[in-house]
């Protein structure tokens, strides 16, 4: 097998309303595959996928997946500390989601390093137009208003999953390279790839385009 | 008699809550022995506790003197293992020296040669031990091939278990060791005369059930294995045959059940499960609680998340179902799930729950379902279904406190990738019907943890962490490569053999030796937590503090901007600023 060359690992976290799609948004990117029903998820699930930000340059996005019910929270708050991007999900047929977004966003600022966080909203299902209850102005509005970006998704269609987490890698990478985000010990957030020869190792463990639960 | 050389009964009271007193000492009493006993099933640690099978033959003289041998025999075990890490350290290195084939086969010989290294150490132990294999071959009068393994010196057994674990390439037992633990617990009731004629009676293989099954067809069935773990059919025809017996008892010894319940192969099948689990969890299936009005169960404030993950828990129904039945049943999962919420407001759903609930509708119908589960959600699932999930996330710290104690460089080695707990918390909260495929392993684990003391399952997860060790050391030491690793549980694991070595450090590391390290593990993870989290706010203030000046400035500026355009506009016009003429008169 070819192994995998990619210059930062980037970890990020999703988060948002339960059955709101995160897993399923996370299954399309990683395998591409869409299912009607996805089981809920308990705890934590961890998915992975290369990406490329720029030509020639790639990088590894490692995405933690969590449990949207309430008491979960206590249990993936650790998952915060060592991200570099959060990315926020609601569901666009259900208006209770998108009014718990502020709620999302305060509990991810509480407890990721501040200046180092990038977020992303997603409005996702944008697919079931029938049953929207949000729309898409809305979400617009609510990201501009807190300086975030914001994507209508689908995993049913595919729309914007592929642009969204390209768009966070990008993110991510200007950043890096602006030095707004620095690389640090005892930090997760970013890490180096296989080019630093410390990093080696991680040769060994990159596998490639998928990972994931189920 | 009571305390049985496991000290953390009192726990176990309260956690086993039912209806009557009696039920209570009794179910009670029922887990201790179990805890003691058979738990061991399928090694060699089965003969140190060889005297759970005297009461069967009703040697109430030799049950006494055992329960004491028992005891001091489990306490030294202890002993051995809390006087270092020394013993295990160098069992692990003895097990890495002789199993040079499979990594996954380490652990058994590691089990074989520690409790041999144990029973050396307890001579007295050693003796008692010898006298009940002494007694026990007396009553041996079979020419079954099978038997003869036990005719053997225990000694001689040993060797042939560790060679057996050494030669045996594959990672699932090998028949010979299956029957070798099926001997010693059905040398415990019938004689071999009698078995033969239960084999007779009982038909000629397991398609004798199969029929039965369909008689009542359960969804489980639809399962191309029908729910029924593989096993070799002689051991299948024994163990069914014994249940049978116990079942037609009157009263049934529900004890005899529960051991029966964890010993290798639990309740075999569906029509078994149905019948003896609620026997073991002490519930009465002529007085289950009415199902409340649909409204009552809607108006809940839990039911909107239920009916959701419900929807979405299609991977848990037999493949081959047809959607109407499928639907029907993810209705009834539902109203169990629903039932047991509005009869307990002080239980509180997790997600998760359905997966428990999902296991047992495969099964029995609602009602049990229920009246089971409700149950359960009283003791063994108590904690996961507190109003917050501390109790959880403290009996995930259990976890490492067994593997450091089993294998301190493993533990060194996962906390230096900081792996954490949350990869098994779906093992725990699901009792791992979330995180395998193959339902009759499901359901073996249930038939164990039903049986077993509620803290049991942080015993199996420990054994499947310690059984891949080989894997872990293999695998970088950071945390995702770990957490992509272990979170996954493989259908293909050794679980009789991984159940049974949960057993063995059940014993070697009861609950109430771990719980001052768990406590200690879960607050520092707490002030861990607290103190990121005041470093967080002391930031975000800090942040904040610019734009709030900011504003603060921007304010004063219009106020400022406003009041003197309003006195140059008054000079300007000449008005006369009569403040009078605001106030209205009259």
């Amino acid at each position: 097998m070819c192994e995998p060359i990619f210059e930062y690992q980037f970890r990020l976290i999703l988060i948002g309303d339960s059955t709101v799609g995160k897993s399923s948004i996370l299954r399309y990117f990683t395998d591409g595959k869409f299912e009607d029903a996805c089981d809920p998820t308990v705890g934590v699930d961890f998915y992975a996928r290369l990406m490329e930000v720029k030509p020639g340059v790639r990088v590894k996005l490692q995405i933690w997946d969590t449990a949207g019910q309430e008491r979960f929270r206590s249990i993936t708050r650790s998952y915060y500390r060592n991200s570099v991007g959060v990315i926020i999900v609601y569901d666009i047929t259900k208006r209770s989601t998108f009014e718990n977004l502020k709620q999302w966003y305060e509990e991810a600022r509480n407890h990721i390093e501040p200046h180092k966080a990038i977020f992303l909203v997603l409005g996702h299902k944008s697919d079931k137009e029938d049953g929207r209850q949000v729309t898409a102005r809305e979400g617009r509005r609510f990201a501009e208003m807190h300086g975030l970006k914001f994507f209508e998704t689908s995993a049913k269609t595919g729309q914007n999953i592929e642009e969204s987490f390209s768009q966070i890698a990008k993110d991510t990478y200007q950043h890096l390279q602006d030095g707004h985000i620095r690389l640090e010990d005892g930090w997760d957030g970013v890490k180096p790839g296989f080019a630093r020869p410390r990093e080696t190792v991680h040769l060994a463990e990159g596998e490639g385009e998928s990972g994931g639960c189920c | 008699m009571e305390k049985r050389g496991v000290p953390d009964l009192a726990t176990e009271v309260e956690a086993t809550p039912s209806k009557d007193d009696g039920g209570v000492s009794d179910s009670n009493r029922a887990i201790t022995e179990a805890d003691d006993t058979d738990l061991l099933e399928g090694n060699e640690n089965q003969n140190i506790l060889h005297h759970r099978d005297l009461p069967d033959t009703g040697r109430e003289a030799e049950e006494e003197a055992a329960a004491h041998g028992d005891s001091h025999q489990i306490s030294k075990a202890t002993d051995v293992q809390s006087s270092g890490q020394k013993d295990l350290s160098e069992i692990d290195r003895k097990a890495k020296d002789l199993s040079l084939e499979s990594r996954d086969l380490s652990v058994d010989s590691s089990i074989a040669i520690g409790n041999r290294d144990m029973e050396n150490q307890s001579s007295d132990g050693r003796n008692s031990l010898e006298k009940n294999d002494q007694e026990k071959m007396e009553e041996q009068s079979s020419d079954d091939a099978e038997f003869a393994i036990l005719d053997r010196d225990p000694e001689d057994m040993k060797e042939t278990v560790e060679q057996e674990t050494l030669d045996s390439k594959d990672e699932e037992h090998s028949d010979k060791e299956n029957e070798f633990s099926i001997v010693n617990k059905e040398s415990t009731g019938a004689s071999a005369d009698d078995t033969d004629r239960d084999l007779s009676d009982l038909g000629h293989d397991r398609c004798d059930h199969e029929h039965m099954n369909v008689l009542v067809l359960r969804p489980v069935d639809l399962f191309a294995n029908g729910g029924n773990v593989q096993l070799s059919q002689a051991f299948y025809r024994r163990k069914a045959r014994r249940i049978q017996e116990i079942l037609s008892g009157d009263p049934v010894d529900v004890n005899e059940l529960r051991q029966l319940s964890i010993s290798q192969g639990g309740l075999l099948n569906a029509e078994f499960r149905q019948r003896v689990w609620p026997l073991i969890l002490n519930v009465n299936v002529n007085n289950i609680a009415p199902k409340p009005d649909e409204e009552v169960l809607k108006g809940h404030k839990d039911y909107s998340q239920v009916v959701m993950d419900v929807n979405r828990s299609i991977k848990r129904f037999p493949p081959g179902m047809e959607e109407n039945h499928r639907l029907s049943l993810q209705d009834k999962l539902v109203n169990v799930i629903m039932r047991v919420l509005v009869r307990h407001p002080e239980l509180h759903y997790y997600q998760g729950f359905h997966d428990i609930c999902v296991t047992f509708l495969l099964v029995v119908d609602e009602d049990l379902a229920f009246a089971l589960v409700e149950k359960l959600s009283q003791g063994h699932l108590r904690d996961f279904m507190a109003r917050t999930m501390v109790n959880t996330q403290l009996l995930l710290e259990y976890v490492p406190c067994i593997i450091r104690r089993a294998n301190p460089e493993l533990l060194t080695y996962l906390e230096g990738a900081e792996l954490g707990s949350v990869f098994c918390v779906s093992w725990l909260l699901t009792w791992f019907g979330h995180v395998l495929n193959d339902i009759a392993s499901i359901l073996r684990i249930f038939d164990f943890f039903i049986a077993c003391h509620p803290k049991m399952p942080v015993y199996v997860m420990s054994a499947i962490i310690l059984h891949r060790k080989r894997e872990i050391f293999a695998t970088i030491q950071e945390m995702a490569s770990q957490f992509k690793l272990l979170s996954k549980v493989s259908d293909t694991l050794p679980f009789e053999h991984l159940l049974s070595y949960a057993g063995d450090l059940y014993l070697q590391y009861p609950p109430s030796t771990l719980a001052e390290e768990a406590l200690e593990r879960f607050t520092r993870g707490q002030e861990k937590a607290a103190e990121h989290r005041a470093k967080m706010v002391a930031r975000l203030k800090e942040r904040k503090l610019p734009d709030g000046n900011m504003t603060f400035t921007k304010v004063t500026c219009w106020m400022l901007g406003a009041v003197v355009s309003v006195a140059a506009y008054a000079l300007y016009t000449g008005m006369e600023l009569d403040w009078n003429s605001w106030i209205p008169h009259g």
